[in-house]
């Protein structure tokens, strides 16, 4: 961290080049902290979204960097910052609204990570998906996570979520579980199968019925899934412009035989 | 770690002058692309997200279409391009604009899709599942069969 300040009723906390601006007080022991980034399937943002609406979380603060796009969002007359962080009991979720630049990603993770680190969090939770070829014919998607320790290993096991156990993952989740290996920040990170280009709320109602084992908190996925051919409509756009940042960190890659040996 | 002992010509420099060319030329004039939008403001059309895939001997392409019913998707192909149709069973109002943009109300799904090789159009398959449409198009064989003696 490089800084941190008390202004106007807002705690500034400044990771390099983003500050991380808690608008309300935070007191929250040993939070959860849900990461939901654009990317595949935008998997992580439907169901993150999701869960801001069905848990009726409060709006706490937002992330902000002048590497971000010249974008501010506008809900109920108010304008927004495009990266905001929300909370409910023990649970922190940090959203992004808008595509982020690849050469964003790195300093994002990483002050997300410290973040939650100086929060004290038990764990950062990814959410993302795995491009799979045949989606179309899977009725419901799999899911499988990956876990940084010990414990959140045994978490994973206690929730029937089984381990991610051999391949390659590209893109934002994986340099949120480098940086949270690299922080001694305990990680779990699941990944649903999922369309690759095409916005996918089936692949996320299924990562929320494995979260909420995995959190124990109800999360109620039927409106998500009556709603999936709206949400399919509007995220299309957001899915096109995720598509070309991926392409920028070579996601493809993730599609492909990947280039490892051991 | 294998080394090539062999030196550099003239030639191997013009080469890889060439390629370094040929790599700005390519990212410039795909700066000077403009994307194709999403929304057909005029014709009230939508356009699809797609997904093309060349495989060995066929060109797959998915696409994206929510709202649709099977009956309706019009699908015609030719050797080189796969055009898609498909009205939606209910109106699209796009409420996540700003209010002036959301007065447009969007009918329908239209591309024009360019394939990567030629296809042979008689042989196409397509099935539609879940909103995502699947056309599988053979590729067209060009050629001379050769005997193996």
């Amino acid at each position: 961290m490089t800084g941190t300040e008390f202004s106007k009723g807002q705690l500034i906390s400044r990771y390099g080049e983003i500050s991380v601006v808690e608008t309300k007080p935070l007191t929250v022991d040993k939070p959860y902290v849900i990461v939901g980034l654009p990317e595949v399937g935008l998997v992580g943002v439907i169901a993150t979204s999701h869960i801001v609406g069905e848990l009726k979380m409060t709006d706490v603060g937002y992330l902000d960097s002048e590497m971000l796009p010249p974008v501010v969002t506008i809900h109920d007359s108010e304008p927004k910052y495009p990266l905001r962080i929300f909370q409910r009991d023990r649970i922190l979720l940090v959203i992004s609204e808008v595509s982020l630049p690849a050469y964003f990603i790195f300093p994002l993770t990483r002050a997300i990570v410290d973040w939650a680190k100086s929060k004290g969090a038990e764990f950062v939770v990814g959410l993302s998906g795995l491009p799979t070829p045949n989606r179309t014919e899977i009725e419901k998607p799999s899911i499988i996570g990956i876990a940084t320790t010990p414990e959140t290993k045994d978490l994973l096991s206690k929730s029937n979520v089984p381990p991610f156990e051999q391949g390659v993952i590209v893109g934002a989740y994986a340099l949120l579980l480098r940086e949270s290996l690299r922080k001694e920040q305990p990680n779990i990170t699941l990944f649903a199968e999922s369309h690759h280009q095409f916005p996918d709320p089936g692949a996320s109602a299924s990562i929320l019925e494995a979260l909420s084992r995995i959190l124990n908190v109800d999360i109620n996925v039927k409106a998500l899934l009556e709603k999936a051919e709206e949400i399919r409509l509007k995220a299309r756009e957001l899915m096109r412009q995720t598509q070309q940042s991926m392409e920028a960190m070579s996601k493809a890659q993730e599609r492909g035989t990947p280039s490892v040996y051991v | 770690m294998y080394y090539s002992r062999r030196k550099k010509t003239i030639f191997d420099t013009i080469e890889a002058l060439r390629k370094e060319m040929d790599r700005i030329f390519e990212e410039y004039f795909e700066a000077l692309t403009p994307e194709t939008s999403l929304y057909d403001f005029e014709r009230r059309g939508l356009t699809p997200l797609t997904e093309v895939r060349e495989l060995e001997d066929e060109i797959v392409v998915k696409v994206d279409l929510p709202r649709v019913s099977r009956e309706d998707i019009k699908i015609q192909a030719n050797e080189n391009e796969l055009k898609i149709e498909a009205p939606l069973t209910q109106r699209y109002k796009p409420d996540l604009w700003s209010p002036f943009c959301s007065r447009v109300e969007f009918d329908g799904f239209r591309k024009v899709i360019p394939l990567p090789a030629p296809v042979d159009p008689n042989r196409a398959r397509a099935k539609f599942k879940d909103g995502i449409l699947q056309v599988r198009l053979p590729k067209k064989i060009t050629g001379t069969a050769i005997p193996v003696e």
